[in-house]
Order: structure tokens, then sequence, then C-alpha cells
């Protein structure tokens, strides 16, 4: 199949995994994050982590979109469905997620209106098949699904749709990574960025990782030999003791992204202040809300919502799985009370979250428990 | 995740593409003008960029 053959063949395979081997140190181990969820799904999919030598580890990052909703937007959300005459509509996954009062398909079944949407255009078209409703589309995601928001919000002011709006929980990348980076409790020694978010924002925003933290960073995209030569290319970097932005994925993402999807979402949408983060608290700057050109389709400003921080079940450990400070069969209750068809936390919910991944194609595979390296143990590269 | 999509027809800013096998359509906003046979990057049913097979 197109796109898919030309990437996993294993000759070529066999070639990254031995030149891999050949670069990486023997002594000491190198800790790689992949930051975007669908990198992780693909390693544990494809066997990845085991191809390679056993020095080089690579860590879960905080790219799930879904996984790092935290639980009080959860239950505005729900506050939202529960509302007379309002319909309800996200992504499937969404869903799902359990919040501190329990999730929107729960919702769905005392009776709140909850739609499962493919985009945010079909929650416009449900506006316009049910003139008498609201509809909310509770917007989530990285810079990959914002310019799908942003065009559907162009289009409703275009065509004064007056019963559509939009709660808008879009992060952005970089904040969270220099979060984790500036994190005392876990070391890494270079990155690979998530592609398709690279493919709307270039690869200028990962620029400081490299400039100021010291690491390399490699774009990547998603098929089994794209992610070696990823991990190729950081190795790389490690034994020549640089630190760049590299691109691999060089069929889609360019330098500075599509500017088009840039300006649609810089016109629609503009930063907050803060935004909470599950696992990594507030971080300032993060996430988008609407602009005020905009405000007649912000459920925020529509609507009156709880707006509570709702701690995570003590149970659930996806705020130490999101930061990459443990594997997902590390987690307590991982694979016993909490699976994939009953989810505790966010990280089982989605297929891109790594304790999902890790059920679906890693659980019966060697543990991944206690194989960290001590903090401090880093390998030829200046420090931040 | 994106997927990539072949265009097969286009009709103002939305676009028929196959993918994995089935046909959906798309916004082309963001990438228009699109002809038939191009390869699209699509998510939330948009195309974000355009790809190029090296």
């Amino acid at each position: 199949m197109r796109f898919v053959d030309e990437f996993r063949s294993g000759e070529l395979a066999g070639g990254l995994v031995h030149e891999i081997a050949e670069i990486a140190p023997r002594d000491r181990e190198v800790a790689l994050m992949e930051v975007c969820g669908g990198h992780t799904h693909a390693i544990y999919k494809h066997g990845i982590g085991d191809l390679l030598p056993a020095s080089v580890r690579l860590v879960h990052g905080p790219g799930c979109p879904v996984c790092v909703i935290p639980l009080g937007r959860v239950d505005d959300a729900i506050a939202l469905a529960l509302e007379p005459g309002v319909i309800l509509a996200s992504f499937g996954d969404m869903l799902r997620v359990p919040g501190g009062k329990g999730s929107l398909l729960e919702a769905r079944a005392q009776g709140a209106d909850v739609r499962m949407v493919y985009s945010p255009l079909d929650a416009l078209e449900l506006a316009w098949e049910n003139p008498e409703r609201e509809v909310i589309f509770f917007a989530i995601g990285f810079e990959t699904t914002a310019p799908s928001t942003a065009v559907t919000l162009q289009r409703a002011k275009a065509e004064r749709v007056r019963n559509f709006s939009v709660f808008c929980n879009h992060v952005t990348i970089g904040p969270p990574l220099r979060a984790i980076l500036d994190a005392p409790e876990l070391r890494l020694d270079g990155l690979i960025a998530p592609g398709h978010v690279s493919a709307v924002v270039g690869t200028h925003p990962y620029d400081f990782i490299a400039s100021q933290y010291g690491r390399p960073v490699v774009v990547a995209a998603f098929e089994p030999l794209d992610i070696l030569q990823s991990v190729l290319m950081l190795v790389r970097q490690l034994a020549e003791g640089r630190s760049e932005v590299e691109n691999q994925y060089t069929r889609v993402v360019r330098e500075h992204g599509n500017p088009r999807a840039l300006a649609v979402i810089d016109e629609t949408m503009e930063l907050r202040d803060e935004m909470e983060w599950r696992g990594l608290g507030m971080i300032p700057r993060s996430g988008l809300r609407l602009r005020e050109e905009y405000a007649e389709f912000d459920a925020e400003r529509r609507h009156t919502l709880p707006g509570e921080s709702v701690a995570d079940p003590k149970a659930c450990q996806c705020g130490e799985v999101l930061r990459g400070l443990i594997g997902p069969d590390e987690c307590r209750v991982f694979g016993t009370a909490c699976t994939p068809e009953r989810p505790i936390g966010t990280c089982m919910v989605s297929a891109e979250g790594a304790c999902a991944a890790f059920y679906n194609y890693g659980r019966n595979r060697p543990s991944t428990r206690g194989k960290m390296a001590p903090v401090g143990e880093r390998v030829g590269q200046r420090e931040a | 995740m994106a997927v990539a999509a072949r265009v097969l027809a286009t009709h103002g800013m939305t676009a028929l593409v196959e993918v994995a096998g089935g046909h959906e359509e798309i916004a082309i906003d963001l990438v228009e003008p699109v002809e038939p046979g191009e390869l699209l990057l699509c998510h939330a049913g948009i195309a974000l960029d355009r790809m190029e097979l090296r």
C-alpha cells in the first residue's frame, strides 16, 4: 500500500537498527522522549522498543491530546451538556474520558444530548440541522486540530450561524515541553517531536530546546522506518556532540509549517494567561481561547461553567505517565482496575494514550519497570 | 492522527478524497487550489497540507 509499505521494510529496518547499535553508547543509557501519542502508539504496535539496543530507552511524552485534558474541564463539558436545549458534540475518545463526576457518555445516559463527531465541521452541520437547539463543540487538541476548529469558526461567522459555539480547550506544544525539561526528576537526552503538529507550526517552535537546553530534536513521521531513522538521527547528534533541530518528516513538514493554518488559528484564537494540564498543572500561555471577535461563538462567554480544578483519583498515575516518570505498567492500577473497557485515567482511554497502547500491544512483553537511569547521567552534551 | 488521502474531485472548498480504502469529504480551505491525484495530509475533516513522496 502506498505510503505504508515504503516505510515498513524489514530489510531497511534491520539496517537502521544496526546503525543505531553501532553509534549508541554502551556504557550508559540514552533517554529519548517521543512527545506525540501517535508515536507512542506506533512504537508499541510495531515493537520498536524491542529492536533498540539496551542503552536506548524511549520515554513517553505528553502529546496525547485527550490525555492532557484535566478532570475539571471534562466536568465543565458535562455541565454544558446538561443545560436545556444543548447538543454537546466532541470526538469519540473525549466522550469516554472520566471527569470528577463521570464521563460525557454517562451524562448521555442521564439524558444529556451528547453526540460523537469526526470534525468540528460536523458539529456546525448539526447546528444547521437543529436550529432550535444550541450546538456546542467541545474542542480539544494541539495545533494539529486547532486549524479545523478555526476554519469551522470562520464558516460559522460567515454563515451567521447563531446556535453554534465552541468550548475551546486547544493547547500548544512548546510550553509543556519546557515544563518537562525544567522538571528536575526526569533527565532526557533528546526529543522525537510530533510530525503532524509540526506540519502546522513548522520546526521553529523547538529551537529553544536545542539552543537553551542543549538537547537534540528530530521532527518525525509515524511509520516504523520513520521512527527508527529519527532515533538514529538523535543518537548521531549525541555521538557528535550536536544539539540541533532536524526534520525527518520532510514529505510533509516545512521549516515554517503551513502559514495559512497558522493564520486561521491566529485570526480566531489567542493565548490564555495560563491553562491547566493533566499531570503538569498550570502552565503559562499554553492554551488557546477564542478572540473577542469570535465572542459570540465562545461557550465560555455564553454559559456559566463550574470552572473547578479537580484532583485525579488517588489510584490514577496518569500524571506521572504523561511526564515520562513511569512506564504504563508501573502504574498501580494498570491492567487491573484500569483497562480500556473501564478506564480510570485518560492515558487508558485514547488509542494514542501510552497506557492504552501498552495494554493493546505490549503488556505481554517484558516489563519496562526500573529501566530509567539516574538523573545526571547524561550523554555527551552541554547542560542547560 | 492525521492521515494521507488522495484527491478524487473538488467542489468549492470541499474535496472528495480516498483514504484507507474509503471515500470522505474534507475541507480544503488551507490548501486550495488542489487537483485530483494530489496527496493531502488530513485531520479532523480538514486538509492540513500537501504531501510529497521523495
